[in-house]
């Protein structure tokens, strides 16, 4: 690139972002999109391959700069996964309190096994005792899974952090072609209360619901006995 | 007719503990002549090669789903009358709509206990 071609490439880019600064008082990634965009007006094709390039490189760069904010974008308002992560993590709260909640039951099923083995005598109580011991012993796969959950709860607190920054960083308006909509444009619109299948059955995996939130078997014997 | 208790059912779910919790509850119920599949393709290899009474089955497996295997074995002509019990814990609306297009006889959502499981047993197969 030519000593004139810098310089001008140069002020064309300190004036952008001087001009940005004063009208919005910060600049945003997608700010730097556009004034790549801009600067590659300046470059000609016409003028060398050269020119070529560097505008070339230039408007790929502000393409990229454009579609990663579409991707973070569309992590912050696509209505399945805008909640994913807050979903996720009181999934795994909820791994917790009911293993902690089996784990209680088991013991007690074993202490209940105890209180009736003891007085049996000889052999056969040795055998229970030890047997219910092994319980005992297997039930701490409780502590350590829940801690492991704990971790994997505070690694997607710091995802969401991050994923919050950098959407601070692109800017809060929205791309001209966001396309957060997934699930309502492929089922169109659904009446208020009406039941849309999604097109996909890969889409019908959705694992347990939270407690409270899920179909009680009461109101799915209903719902089969009216279809 | 009295349900024969020596009947094959068959227990479909990726998971060893639930295959082994269903399995002791079927033992409960009187029925032994259980086999066990760890997913949708496993078990329609074994109904193919061994039709069963009853299937019993999760939804949520890989490489095929339960929903998979409902809709497969609905369309396999001698498999096709074969009484399904989906028990998953899937339980929106659109889940139990979708299992009974595909012809599931009945649905049961986890975590569920003996008596229930005993109850859609007899609403599919009849009294024991």
């Amino acid at each position: 690139m030519s000593n004139d071609m810098q310089s001008k490439l140069g002020r064309t880019l300190l004036t952008s972002m001087i001009s940005a600064r004063e009208q919005k008082g910060d600049i945003t990634l997608e700010d730097v999109g556009g004034i790549f965009m801009k600067m590659a007006s300046t470059l000609s094709p016409a003028n060398g391959l050269v020119d070529q390039f560097v505008h070339q490189e230039i408007a790929r760069l502000a393409k990229y700069i454009t579609d990663a904010k579409q991707e973070i974008f569309a992590i912050q308002t696509n209505e399945k996964s805008e909640d994913a992560i807050l979903d996720a993590s009181q999934h795994l709260d909820e791994v917790i309190k009911s293993t902690e909640e089996a784990t209680n039951t088991i013991m007690d099923a074993a202490d209940a096994v105890q209180n009736a083995a003891s007085g049996v005598g000889g052999e056969k109580e040795q055998q229970i005792m030890d047997a219910t011991t092994r319980i005992y012993d297997a039930c701490t796969f409780q502590d350590i899974t829940g801690q492991r959950i704990t971790k994997v709860i505070r690694l997607l607190a710091s995802i969401e952090e991050r994923i919050g920054k950098l959407n601070d960083l692109f800017g809060s308006e929205p791309p001209i072609a966001a396309n957060s909509d997934v699930n309502g444009a492929a089922n169109g619109a659904a009446k208020a209360g009406e039941i849309v299948l999604p097109k996909d059955d890969k889409d019908l995996l959705n694992g347990p619901q939270l407690s409270g939130q899920g179909t009680s078997q009461a109101d799915i014997d209903k719902l089969l006995a009216g279809l | 007719m009295p349900v024969d208790k020596t009947m094959h059912i068959l227990v479909v779910d990726d998971y060893n503990t639930m295959r082994r919790i269903i399995r002791n509850l079927l033992k409960q119920l009187g029925f032994d002549n259980v086999e066990e599949a760890s997913d949708g393709a496993d078990a329609f290899k074994k109904l193919q090669e061994k039709p069963a009474g009853l299937v019993i089955s999760d939804w949520n497996m890989e490489p095929m789903t339960g929903l998979e295997l409902l809709k497969l074995v609905r369309a396999h002509p001698t498999l096709k009358n074969t009484p399904f019990i989906m028990v998953t814990a899937e339980s929106k609306p659109e889940n139990v709509i979708a299992a009974k297009q595909a012809g599931v006889s009945n649905y049961i959502v986890k975590p569920f206990n003996a008596e229930t499981l005993k109850t859609k047993m007899i609403s599919v197969i009849g009294e024991f």
